[in-house]
This record gives C-alpha cells, structure tokens and sequence, in this order.
C-alpha cells in the first residue's frame, strides 16, 4: 500500500521534471550565440553554417526539436556533444559517478562534525563554547566556496604538502589513488554545509531538552549519553535528516566552484564547460540530470522525515 | 523516619542579571502513604515547590537553602549518580499535560520498560501488568501504540503507571488532570487515591481546584506569592479557613448553590505580588480586607490556630468560618424568555485531512459528525449554558452561531431575519448584534495595539461612532468590565490574563450585541480572577439585558450563572432546560455522570471500549452509560422526554423511573 503513496510521489515528480525540460530547453535556446558558428569558427562561410544547422535539426520549429529531444532524452538516446564529439550519456554518467564520490566524502566529513558541533553547542547554549561554535561556523560559511578552496590549497598543499591541489582524477585510477585527491574538494564542500547542519542540530537539541518529556526521561534515572541520543537526538535530529537528503542533490550538482577550483571531473564542472563550449546539447543533459537529482533528493528528504517521525506516519489527531 | 520533611526550603530563579526567590521559607511534612494538597493561583510557586523537592528544577532554578528529607535522607546533597539512582527507585511525577510529558517518537512499551530496567521480557511484562493496574482495557495494544494515538485520559493512565513502577516513596502530582475531561478527571483522581493508599509513597497533590484537593488530600497547604499562608487538614481549611487568602479562595468558587443574583461570589482584589517586587511586612497585605498598620509592617510567623492548623496571619481570629447560604433553587421559567436566536437542525460534518497513514493505506479518515441535528433558542437577557465533554461539539455550536463555520445543514435566525451561513456574507448590522469572546485573550489581542485602539475599532466600524464620540465611549467600556480607565494606554502584555480576558469581553460588548458568545471564555482563569470575570458578566447582564451563549465544561460555573442549560454529547443536545431543573437533580444519566465527576463515590461512566464501534441507529451515549437499560438504547434512537416547564430529556427510560434513580442513591 505504500506504493500508492509512492506511485503517487514519483507522478508528482514527474510532472515537475517535465516541466523543468521545457524551461532549460527554452533557456538553452535564448542563450546568446550560433551553436554552428561556434563549431566552426569565425571564418566559415553561409553555406556551410546552413548545411550544418540542418544537419543538427537547428532548422526545425522549436516544439518539433523539442519532443524530439525530449522523446530522445527519456528513451536513454542523448546524442553527442557538439564540441567533444562524445557520446553524452556515457560522458554524463561517468561525471556524476564522481560527482557521487565527492557528495558521499563530503557527508562523511559534515554530518559527524556538524552534528557533534550542534549538539555540544546546544548542551551548552548561552555559555562560551557554544558562542564560539556559532560564530566560527557561520564565519567560515560566510566565506565564498573559492575563497576557501583557495586557502584550503595554500595550506595543505602548498605550505604543508600533503594533498594534492588538482582533483582531476586519472580515468582509470583506483580507489586508493581518488581518496587523497578527494579529500580538499570534501573539506571545501563541508565548510559551506557544516554552518547549516550544526545550526539546525542546535536550535533541535535546545528545543527539545526544554520539553517537558526530557524531564520524564531524566526523572527515570537515566545515564546523561542514555538520555541525550534516545530520547534528545531522536526528535532534535528529524529536521536536521531532512536537510541533509535535500543537501545531497546540491552535493552531486551544485559543487561548481568548488569542481572549478580543484579542476574536479564532476557534473558541475561539465556544466560550465558546456556553457563555455555552446555545447547546447549537452547542456540540456546535464541540466536535466540535475534536476532529476535534486527532484529526487527532494523525495527522499520527505519520505524519510515522514517514516522517521510516527506522528506524520500515523497520523496524530492532536494536529 | 518515613516519609517527606521539607524544611526551610527557598528557591529562586535566575532571569537576566536577577535572581528571583520564587520560593521562601517553606516548611512542611508528608508522611508515607499521605497525600498533602498544594493550592494557590497560577504563579504563586507550586509547581516549582514540586521541581524543586524532585530535584528536577529548570537549569536556570536553584535551591537557595533549606533541606528536603525523604526518609531521612536530605535529597538537597544527593549529586549525579546517587541522585539518578534516587530518581529511578523512589522519585516520581505526574506532570500536567501527559502528551508533552510523553516522548513523542518512542512507542509507550519502550518508555515504560526504559524506567522499569531489568530483563526486557520481565519489563514488559511488568508493564503491562502496570497498565493493567492502570485500568488500561489493553495493554499490549497500548504498549506498542506512539503517545499521539492515545487519548489524553489514556496517556495520562501511561504517566500513572510508569508513575508506580517499583517502590515510589515520594510522588509529586503537579496539577495532573488540569487538561482531563471532568470525567475523565474523576476516573483518574480515584485511581491516584487508589494507587496511594496502596504503594504508600508521601504524595504532593497540587492543584488550583480546592474541590479536587478536597477530595484527594487529607492536609492542604495554601501557597500564596512563594510562601506557605495556611496549612490544616482539609476539612478544616475548607469549612474554616483561618487565612483571609484561603477565605477568599473559598469564596471566589462557584460553589453548588450559588447563585449570580442571590449570593455572588467575592472575588480577592488586585493580583499577586511581582516575585522581583515583594511587598514588606505581609505578602497578601496589599489585597488583605483586614490589613493594618502591622500588617504592613511586619511579616507574621506561621502561628498555630490549632495544633495541626497553621496560619501566617497577624489577625487569623478576626476570619469568619466560611458558610454561604445555599441558594434556594427557584426555576427560573421561560415565562418571560422572548426568543433572540434560533438554530434548526444544525449539522456539521468534518472531514479530516488525509494523513500520511491514511495515504500509505490508501483509505479516507471517517467523516467526523461534530453537530448531529441541534435545535436550540437563545431567549433574550438570559445565559444559556453549553455544557458537555470536549469533543461534544459545543465550540462548533459556537462557531456556526458566529458564523466562523457555515454549517453542512440547518439554518440559523436572529429575530426571524435568517443569517447567512458564513460571516462574510453577514451583514454589519448582523455583525454587530453578535460577538463572541474566545478561550485564549492572548491569540484574541493583537499585541501592537493599545487597549484603546483595540475597544476603539469595533466602535466605529459597527457601532457606527465617529472618531471622537468612540474615545469618548472607551473608558465607559472599560468601567463596564470592572478596569480602570488608564488602562486604554496598556498594551496587551501589560496584562494580566484576567485582564486581558476582561478587555476581550469589553471588546465584544463595545459593538452593544444582543448575543455574547463565550466558548470557555473564563476556563483558563485563576478562580479569583474567575469570579471577578463571572460578576462582570452578570452585572452586564442586568444593566444591558445582553442574552449570552455560555459554552463551558465547569457545571459549578453554569449552575452560578446560566438560567437555561444543554447539555451536549457527540454533536446532540441530550437535555435541556433551566438549570435548576436540569442540574438538581439531573435526570439524564449523562449529566448525571457529569455532575457527579466532582464527588467522591459519584456515579461513574463506563469507560468506553474503543474495539466495539459506536451504535449507529441507538443512543450515542449508550456505550458508556452506566444506567443502560439494554438491546432498545443500542438500537432505537431515543426519544424526547418532557419534564415540564421547557425541561426535557433524550433517553430511552421513562422519567419516572429516572426521577426514582435520584431519590435512591
Ligand atoms: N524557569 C523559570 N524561570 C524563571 N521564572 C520562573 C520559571 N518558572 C517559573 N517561574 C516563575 O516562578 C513563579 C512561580 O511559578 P510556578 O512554580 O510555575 O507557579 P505555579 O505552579 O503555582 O503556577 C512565577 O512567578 C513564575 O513566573
Ligand atoms: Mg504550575
């Protein structure tokens, strides 16, 4: 029966993305400057221009070019680049592969230290150590992701040698060798996310230690770890859940600067090279692959928030 | 020894830069198995009292000297480990609102085995057993249940029962069926005496309702602004307080037999003392009627009236016993009732929202039924009292009247005009001839505004004044409801909720409405405050010959100031009538049930099993009746019985009989 509900999500979904294709595939065709004058240079004549315009299908109406790439999109035939001449679908997947790799370090950084941070910060609320917490963490998110990488780099490759400053992974370089050159690029991505996430686990866990049933758990007798994660953290740590299954589609696709900065082979650095290029087709895939993740992260964060919490599972007719 | 012996207790609260002693100087003793009440208004440190003995003080709480010894143990120096040890093994609480005090994301079995301890299978066990003892009808179901899918009767059973795991040897019960139907209350209240008599811990029953504590407690203690005034057993204090606050407590209370227009109730003037702001000498000096000099100037000992009666009183002789001559109960007849307003077959079905269970399972919520067909008139300069359990659907009654609600059938008139549904469609003119004055003044006021502006609004907009004449108006409005006329430059948070509850009501009446509408509208009040707002109403009353709706689950309160009465259950008026017909004695065994909450070895409902669906066809109280006659009340709807005199009565048996029912028990 959960299915209905599912079926009902993924529908949902559906339409959405669907109505994201028609906006990027308009946006794409409002961007300034002639994809065929950008294959073939300054220098190519009329003729030429117009042969290869019918040959990309740049002649047809709008609507027909775009159920057809739509049509092409859905069925897995996403056509090749304009400027590499690859195969898209292929060069896509690999990038996001990467991109998934980064998404997953990053979280594996942010979520302990962010919630770590929140909790003590918001055990201690008022006193030194939490003003402390609060104000470097909002400091170094308030930095720009450039700004960051950028001393991230000086420090630790420059001054101390210990990673390398360019992330560009080798094609077929194994695990070992990835996880050095994740680590900057990770590190970068958790400052902007930490601030986030040890906020939101702060504000969970001083509202929830001022609930009376707190003291029903304390007036039990209970250890002080006991009482913090099964009865503060469970409830604190609802919110802070949600936001990160929503963080992760900004994760996989939103790291431009940051897969700028290390030169990191990720969806987000095939974004701007596709803008840079006029590559209007791989733009749109790209664009589209992005707003699948980010419609499906979206689902996720809901359907975890209402699995999590019974009231919204169950119903709670006190609401 | 056994048992509690608090002595010279005082604590405070740190706020800003301050520190507040909210507390001072309290001594008292409970011994095992006793339960000693704790009254006084909201604010005068009972709750804290509570915290503080448990040692479950908010962070920013601090005992300031004294010792709380329990067994001879003084719990102020218990510290970390030894202190959770004591909290599991001998410490308890029932707090006020079960569902806050419940963990909402953990199911009931795992709370109560968590403060059980011990082999998971034997804690189960013993929790069930425990609700069980609870009068929990299924334990296993409620043990696997989330704190949301029980009621509020059900989920404060779940405190009671984790309350009596092991061997409780001290038990604080801060206010613990404030937020219960008074049926529910009842139920509740003689299961805690049960539970008491028989694990035998020192108990604290703290509570604003003197009747309650009366009923439970054998000693009570009067707190007043922090400082213990007067402690005696309860017959005593009750039948002669020697304490002009207790006294005064006493006769704010609406009690069976009072009457607005034959012995209104006293209400204490002014409001408690600021905890930063203590007055010297006397604390109660300032609103005492038998104040002096010395008074004023020193602080009395707590002085014995008699060995076990205490009282903090300079002139605790010059107190009368408290003795209000009962009202003779006169029907007052619907001779002279000119009818105002009339509701026909009202219905109203809601129709919950999907939840996100509902969605998994794919099925709709039930259509809930909350008017099933109501008939009522509301006669002109006379109160009709609303009373019933929450759920019954007297605040829907309200809001279709108002219009807030449009109703799903039926039909409503004011004087013959029909009113349109909903009050968009409602003329000013409608508008203006009804008002209504909610539960909550503080969502009611808008906090920007002063008290002026808010009076001043309704006066032009339908009262139709220009601006000057509507200034003009305000300080006889706020006269009207008993406050100064300063008060038009307060601003909402510089009331207090009497207050605040007083300029609502003179609100409604600045558009001069020949209907006021009240849904609980003094509930939430202290019962000095209470009066206070009772007596305004009443004194309205005469003045203006304004007729009001009086919604309300305090009988005692209807039987002070209503002259007709319904009586609602699940959407239906079951009885209606005048009060004094109605009330006493009751007839229906609804109302029955209901004014028989507040006594000790009342009638009791059923309570009513939730596996068996509700009959659809019979009488809907029928599940839960304990007068029940049988196959006919399940199936046959019942019919309207007519006393005489407007009264009548929805029940299958025949009034005689009913009638017989009240002389025997
Ligand atoms: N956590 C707190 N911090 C500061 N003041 C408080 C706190 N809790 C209660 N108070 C104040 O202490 C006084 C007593 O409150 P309380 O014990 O709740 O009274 P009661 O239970 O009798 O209503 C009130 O003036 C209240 O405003
Ligand atoms: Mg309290």
């Amino acid at each position: 029966m959960i299915l209905r509900y599912l079926l009902r999500r993924v529908v949902l979904l559906g339409v959405t993305v669907l109505i994201s294709s028609i906006i990027i595939f308009v946006i794409c065709r409002l961007l300034p400057g002639d994809v065929a004058r950008v294959l073939l240079g300054r220098e190519a004549s009329e003729a030429a221009l117009t042969a290869l315009r019918a040959e990309l299908g740049l002649d047809r109406p709008l609507p027909i070019q775009y159920l057809d790439w739509l049509r092409g999109f859905v069925s897995g035939d996403w056509g090749v680049s304009y400027s590499t001449r690859q195969l898209i679908r292929p060069l896509v997947f690999e990038r996001l592969h990467n991109s998934l790799l980064l998404a997953g370090a990053t979280l594996l950084l942010a979520i302990p230290l962010g919630i770590g941070l929140g909790v003590w910060a918001g055990r201690r609320a008022g006193k030194l150590d939490d003003t402390a917490i609060s104000i470097s963490t909002l400091a170094v998110t308030g930095l720009p992701e450039f700004v960051t990488g950028l001393l991230l780099i000086d420090l630790f490759a420059f001054r101390m040698r210990m990673l390398p400053a360019n992330s560009s992974l080798r094609p077929d370089a194994n695990l070992l060798e990835i996880i050095p050159q994740l680590i900057l690029p990770a590190m970068t991505a958790t400052l902007v996310l930490l601030a986030y996430i040890a906020r939101l686990t702060r504000a969970g866990v001083i509202h929830e230690l001022n609930q009376d049933y707190v003291r029903t758990a304390m007036l039990k007798g209970l250890a002080p770890f006991t009482l913090l994660q099964r009865h503060v953290l469970r409830n604190a740590l609802l919110p802070v859940i949600t936001v990160i299954a929503i963080s992760l589609g900004w994760l996989i696709s939103g790291l431009i600067v940051v897969e700028n900065v290390y030169n990191y082979p990720g969806i987000g650095r095939l974004l701007t090279f596709a803008i840079d290029r006029r590559d209007l087709i791989l733009l749109q895939a790209v664009a589209m692959i992005t707003v699948v993740i980010f419609a499906v992260a979206n689902l996720l964060a809901d359907l975890l928030y209402a699995l999590l919490d019974p009231r919204i599972r169950l119903g709670d007719e006190t609401r | 020894m056994s048992g509690l012996e608090v002595q010279q207790l005082t604590i405070e609260y740190r706020v800003a830069n301050q520190t507040l002693p909210v507390v001072r100087d309290i001594n008292l003793s409970v011994g095992a198995g006793e339960t000693l009440g704790i009254v006084g208004e909201s604010g005068s440190g009972k709750s804290t009292l509570g915290l503080a003995i448990l040692r479950a003080l908010p962070a920013n709480g601090r005992i300031k000297a004294g010792q709380v010894l329990l067994d001879g143990i003084d719990l102020t120096r218990v510290q970390g480990p030894a202190l959770r040890a004591l909290w599991s093994r001998s410490l308890r609480l029932v707090p006020q609102n079960p569902l806050a005090a419940l963990n909402p994301t953990l199911r009931i079995g795992d709370q109560l085995t968590e403060a059980i301890g011990g082999r998971r299978q034997d804690a189960i066990a013993q929790a069930a057993a425990l609700l069980a003892r609870a009068q929990i009808a299924d334990p296993m179901r409620v043990l696997r249940s989330y704190p949301h899918e029980l009621s509020g009767g059900m989920q404060q059973r779940v405190m009671i029962a984790m309350t009596f795991h092991g061997a409780p040897r001290l038990l604080v019960l801060d206010e613990p069926t404030t937020s219960l139907d008074v049926t529910t209350e009842a139920a509740v209240v003689d299961l805690l005496a049960d539970l008491i008599a028989e694990r035998r811990p020192a108990a604290l029953f703290i509570s604003h309702n003197l009747g309650l504590v009366a009923r439970i407690a054998t000693r009570a203690a009067v707190l007043y602004a922090g400082e213990l005034v007067e402690i005696a057993p309860t017959t005593f204090l009750f039948q002669h307080p020697r304490h002009p606050y207790t006294q005064g407590l006493l006769a704010s209370l609406p009690h069976p037999g009072l009457r607005y227009n034959q012995n209104p109730l006293q209400p204490i003037a002014g409001t408690l003392p600021d905890p930063g702001a203590l007055p010297a000498g006397c604390i109660f000096a300032p609103r005492c009627p038998l104040a002096d000099e010395q008074c004023r100037r020193e602080r009395p000992p707590l002085l014995p009236a008699t060995p076990d009666h205490l009282v903090r009183c300079h002139h605790w002789t010059m107190v009368e016993p408290y003795a209000p001559s009962p009202a003779t109960p006169t029907i007052n007849a619907l001779t002279n009732g000119q009818p105002l307003l009339a509701a026909h077959r009202l219905t109203k079905t809601i129709t919950p929202r999907r939840t996100f269970a509902d969605l998994v399972r794919g099925k709709r919520p039930a259509p809930m039924i909350a008017l099933a067909g109501v008939d009522l008139t509301v006669c002109r300069n006379r109160t009709l009292g609303v009373v019933g359990e929450s759920g019954s659907g007297k605040t829907t009654l309200a809001r279709c009247i108002i219009g807030l609600t449009p109703p799903s059938s039926g039909a409503i008139e004011l004087i013959d005009i029909p009113l349109a549904p909903s009050i968009q469609q409602r003329p000013p003119e409608q508008l203006r001839r009804l008002q209504m004055v909610l539960q909550n003044p503080q969502e009611a006021l808008n906090p920007a505004l002063t008290v002026g502006e808010a009076l001043r609004r309704p006066l032009i907009r339908l009262g139709g004044l220009d601006r000057r004449t509507a200034d003009q108006r305000i300080p006889d409005l706020l006269r009207l409801v008993s406050l100064p006329p300063e008060y038009a430059n307060r601003r909402p948070h510089q009331l207090s909720g009497g207050e605040k509850q007083r300029v609502a009501i003179a609100r409604a009446l600045a558009a001069t409405p020949d209907l006021l509408v009240l849904d609980e509208a003094v509930s939430a009040l202290d019962v000095s405050v209470q009066a206070a707002v009772l007596n305004v109403l009443a004194a309205i009353k005469e003045r203006t010959g304004i007729a009001y709706v009086f919604i309300t689950h305090d009988l005692a309160v209807v039987s002070y100031l209503a002259d007709d009465v319904v009586v609602m259950y699940q959407g239906q008026i079951v009885e209606q009538g005048p009060v004094a017909a109605v009330l006493s004695p009751p007839l229906h065994p609804y109302t029955e049930v209901l004014l028989s909450a507040s006594q000790p070895d009342g009638i009791r409902a059923r309570e009513a099993d939730t596996a068996v669906p509700p009959p659809v066809s019979g009488c809907p109280f029928q599940p839960r009746c304990p007068r029940a006659i049988g196959e006919l009340c399940r199936t046959t709807p019942p019919p309207w019985r007519d006393a005489g005199g407007g009264h009548l009565i929805r029940c299958h048996i025949p009034l005689p009989d009913l009638r017989a029912a009240q002389m025997t028990d």
